[in-house]
């Protein structure tokens, strides 16, 4: 747990990047949701179905709304589907410099942050290409591993055998994508900690470190995940306490959950720190390999 | 083993021989009663077979003599991968069936009046598609012809190779659930038989009758079936079950070692509930759902007419066998972890298959010809019942405080392809992904919005009006429109028309309000644009109100596509509505019904805000790097 503590507690001294990031993130999303005015204001400003609304969430209405909302650009892809690329290249793009300032145990100040951005982007960008397919791949990988399963479940099954079987297997195939979100993590942080361009090579290496200390690498990842995954039920469970029909309670919302969203951002980060320590506690890197820019 | 199966057959043939009518159940005969089964068989378990005898007591009702009988074949759907009904499968789930997976039914003697001998005279006719792999109907030429009001007894030996689990029929290890396993006379109307094959979406048109059925199998195992049981003996490991129905036009039954069975009495129906033990969890919500459907359904529609009703709670491995209707037997679908909360999937299977006691049962419409008239009504009826049951909006269910209507899915799926299909085809006429739009989605939306045109009370009269008039008969569309057109006081046809016949969508909407100044800024009067969008043109309600509160109603033809209503005075109109309780649900696109003049910011930055926040929890939770 120390780790753990270290990590978020490191990050938390990040927190001026974790805020750039932040109002990037931000600012796709609204960026993105912009082309959506209109229909917004069209059906909740001038509709009198929205007093209905206020009272009761009304399944029907909210669907007939957002079968019309829709505004694609062309066929394939609307504007929401459209700020979801966007925004995870350029996520991809910060994550480079966040994973550089937690590396780098000096302050850094925030040029010197985009810069290590830049230099790291291209990296980052592979890894983002990848990171669909080898999830893709894992995924299939873990349905094909997990077909073993079936030979304990009988030939008719009882519903109880099934859902047991169906929970071991679901099990079974997450394992293996976390496992693959893991090993990308790792590259992410061995790629910038070595300074490495060649992305075979690394994801090679980051399995081998993997596979040397798997217990500990997926414990805390799932601990990791168990923590960002609480925090962010828990608001969306209590979010209803928050509603308030006010101007002031609508912008006290919104601030509220900007603030939620960087703290889920900080804890999300942290996960870096935590690879990275597992990393230089087990004595897995090389810690002459001293971290420079070019 | 097969000395096994025929040895208990040579046991049991006597007694059913000498014994096989049961006692009258019911004092008055509520049908015709003019197709009689007498069937005796044999469930063998371990070659999944059965084996069996029938009579069939056909009395001809129609004005037209008759030289040729035809039969059902049901069970031949399913013996070859290019039968009618299995090239309406998708290709994914035809390639999951196995040639050892398929099933059949052959009739190895037909005997007719006691002395000709026509087994060599069948032949298999294929009347609809002319398919020559489908061998769903027999045509047996008579050497006679049957006139009028004379009856023929036709004797039968048929064998039939159980298919594995498709269509709610046949065999999962050893779980059974038999519908449509005998050869069925078709319906002599009209001087022509009705006896269609059996395609993907048809279902079935019988005669009604008496059904005494013996039924011998393994002595383990329990039994559910469309009629009453009146006799069981057991001899070493089998044992005989004779059941007995009247006033049915089928008869199904299931058997499964496994079940469980809970019996109580519900307004003087034995309601019996068959259940796979992992479900006994949900025994009370069974009969929440039954007791409070039988209730309803005696006052609106009229009291279920036989003594017993079974239902069938199928284990999740032979879920293929849920969620169908036979006479006096419906099949429910469960499952673990289903929570109070959802309705739609038991409470809502469980209610539709009990509705077809009514809009199938008693009203024994064509199935195959006029789909929509069983199934329409039927899932009308189940989302009026469900809405009295649970409240309008809650009644499908509640998740994350979003509450969904019974009504609301099938406007969800009628919305997203309103133009998709005519709903007044017959069952093999729609194209893939056509039929469940057209045929279940549409007509509920039409009878939910006739219902709210015409008003509960003389809805309610139309419905009490066509089953009480056409009660253990055949109705058609015309016999259903013939009774709204009596009790609504309405000329109902052009609705009826556009609804049924055709594909013309109805969406109106409120356009635009606008208030009229002079140059000093006084208020003139308003100008409200009603537009009809679709094609389909239904009177609708129009509303308006001023700034004082007051609201006028009325009403508007909706014959041009556009009406600009001009309000004089200097009392502001703030805001207008076409169909203001939304009665229309057919209306493809209630969210342009009314526009308000003030804006309301307030509204708009809120629902705004939602949608910035879960659009944001997408982004940082699915693509956050």
């Amino acid at each position: 747990m120390n780790i753990i503590y270290k990590a978020l507690r490191r990050i938390w001294g990040l927190r001026r990047f974790i805020l750039v990031t932040g109002a990037v993130h931000v600012l796709i999303s609204v960026c993105f949701l912009l082309p959506y005015n209109k229909s917004f204001w069209e059906f909740f400003s001038h509709r009198l179905i929205t007093e209905t609304l206020a009272s009761q969430n009304l399944y029907t209405y909210y669907a007939e709304f957002y079968q019309r909302m829709d505004i694609q650009i062309d066929s394939t892809i609307n504007w929401l589907q459209f700020g979801i690329f966007g925004h995870y290249f350029l996520m991809a793009f910060l994550t480079g410099g966040i994973i550089s300032a937690i590396i780098i145990t000096r302050d850094i100040d925030i040029k010197e942050f985009f810069r290590s951005c830049r230099y790291y982007s291209s990296r980052m960008f592979k890894i983002a290409l990848l990171t669909p397919g080898m999830l893709i791949f894992l995924f299939v990988a873990g349905v094909l591993l997990a077909l073993p399963l079936t030979f304990f479940l009988p030939d008719y099954f009882s519903e109880d055998q099934f859902f047991y079987f169906l929970m071991s297997y679901g099990i079974v195939v997450s394992v293996g994508i976390i496992w693959g979100l893991l090993i990308l993590d790792i590259v992410k942080v061995w790629m910038i900690e070595n300074n490495e361009r060649r992305l075979g090579p690394v994801l090679l290496s980051a399995v081998q470190l993997f596979i040397r200390k798997p217990l500990r690498f997926t414990g805390f990842y799932l601990m990791m995940l168990f923590i960002w995954l609480t925090f962010t039920a828990s608001y969306w469970i209590f979010q209803d306490l928050l509603s308030d029909r006010s101007v002031g309670g609508i912008l006290l919302e919104l601030l509220i959950f900007q603030g939620f969203v960087f703290l889920q951002m900080w804890i999300r980060y942290a996960r870096y720190d935590v690879i990275y320590q597992i990393l230089y506690s087990s004595s897995l890197i090389d810690k002459s390999n001293t971290h420079q820019l070019k | 083993m097969r000395l096994y199966s025929y040895l208990s057959i040579l046991f049991f043939f006597p007694l059913i021989i000498t014994g096989l009518r049961g006692q009258d159940i019911l004092n008055i005969p509520l049908s015709t009663r003019n197709a009689n089964y007498e069937i005796e068989v044999f469930l063998d378990t371990r070659q999944k077979q059965l084996r069996g005898r029938e009579i069939i007591t056909w009395s001809n009702t129609d004005n037209h003599p008759v030289s040729e009988l035809r039969f059902h074949l049901y069970l031949n759907a399913f013996r070859h991968k290019s039968s009618s009904f299995m090239s309406g499968m998708s290709r994914w789930r035809l390639d999951r069936i196995e040639e050892g997976d398929l099933g059949g039914i052959d009739i190895s003697r037909l005997i007719v009046n006691g002395q000709w001998d026509l087994s060599d005279h069948i032949s298999y006719i294929q009347p609809d598609d002319k398919n020559p792999f489908d061998s769903t109907v027999v045509s047996i030429s008579l050497p006679e012809q049957v006139r009028p009001d004379r009856t023929i007894r036709i004797e039968i030996e048929f064998i039939c190779r159980l298919p594995r689990l498709i269509a709610r029929t046949g065999y999962q290890d050893n779980f059974f659930m038999l519908g449509q396993w005998f050869p069925k006379i078709g319906v002599f109307r009209d001087g022509q038989w009705n006896c269609h094959q059996f395609f993907r979406h048809s279902e079935f048109f019988a005669d009604f009758g008496t059904y005494d059925v013996n039924i011998t199998l393994p002595a383990e195992y329990v039994v559910g079936s469309s009629g009453i049981l009146v006799r069981e003996e057991q001899k070493d490991s089998l044992k005989l079950l004779s059941f007995r129905a009247e006033d049915v036009h089928d008869f199904a039954f299931t058997a499964w070692p496994e079940y469980r069975q809970i019996k109580k009495t519900v307004n003087a129906v034995e309601v019996i509930l068959l259940y796979a033990p992992e479900h006994s969890s949900k025994v009370s919500r069974y009969f929440d759902i039954i007791e409070f459907a039988l209730g309803y359904t005696a006052n609106w529609l009229m009291p279920y007419p036989y003594p017993q009703l079974t239902l069938v709670d199928v284990p999740l491995y032979a879920f293929e066998a849920g969620g169908m209707e036979y006479p006096a037997l419906i099949t429910c679908h469960s499952m673990w972890g289903i929570p109070e909360n959802v309705k739609w999937f038991l409470e809502e299977c469980t209610l539709h298959e009990f509705l077809h006691q009514y809009f199938y049962g008693i009203l024994a419409s064509n199935e195959a010809e006029e789909p929509w008239l069983d199934e329409g009504l039927t899932s009308y009826a189940t989302k009026k019942i469900l809405s009295e049951r649970y409240g309008r909006h809650r009644s499908a269910s509640t998740f994350l405080n979003i509450l969904v209507g019974a009504f609301d899915g099938a406007k969800k799926n009628y919305m997203g392809s309103p133009d998709v299909s005519i709903t007044m085809k017959p069952s093999w006429a729609f194209k893939p992904g056509t039929y469940y739009v057209s045929v279940y989605s549409k007509p509920m939306l039409m009878l939910q919005t006739l219902e709210n045109i015409l008003g509960t009370v003389r809805m309610d009269s139309i419905m009490n009006s066509y089953i009480r008039s056409w009660k253990f008969k055949h109705p058609r569309t015309r016999d259903f429109l013939e009774i709204v057109h009596q009790n609504s006081f309405r000329d109902m046809r052009k609705f009826f028309q556009q609804a049924l016949y055709d594909s013309v969508v109805l969406d109106y909407s409120v356009a635009s309000v606008r208030q009229k100044r002079d140059d000093k800024g006084e208020l003139l009067g308003t100008d409200i644009t009603f537009k009809r969008l679709g094609d389909f043109i239904c009177p609708v309600e129009i509303a308006y109100t001023y700034a004082t509160g007051q609201t006028v109603l009325s009403e508007w033809s909706g014959m041009d596509s556009m009406l600009v209503l001009s309000i004089g005075g200097p009392d502001p109109v703030i805001s207008a509505q076409v169909d203001p309780e939304h009665k229309i649900w057919l209306d493809v696109n209630w969210t342009n019904n009314s526009y308000a003049v003030k804006e309301n910011p307030l509204a708009f930055y809120r629902h705004w805000l939602k949608a910035l926040k879960m659009y944001q929890q997408v982004l940082i939770g699915f693509f956050g790097f």
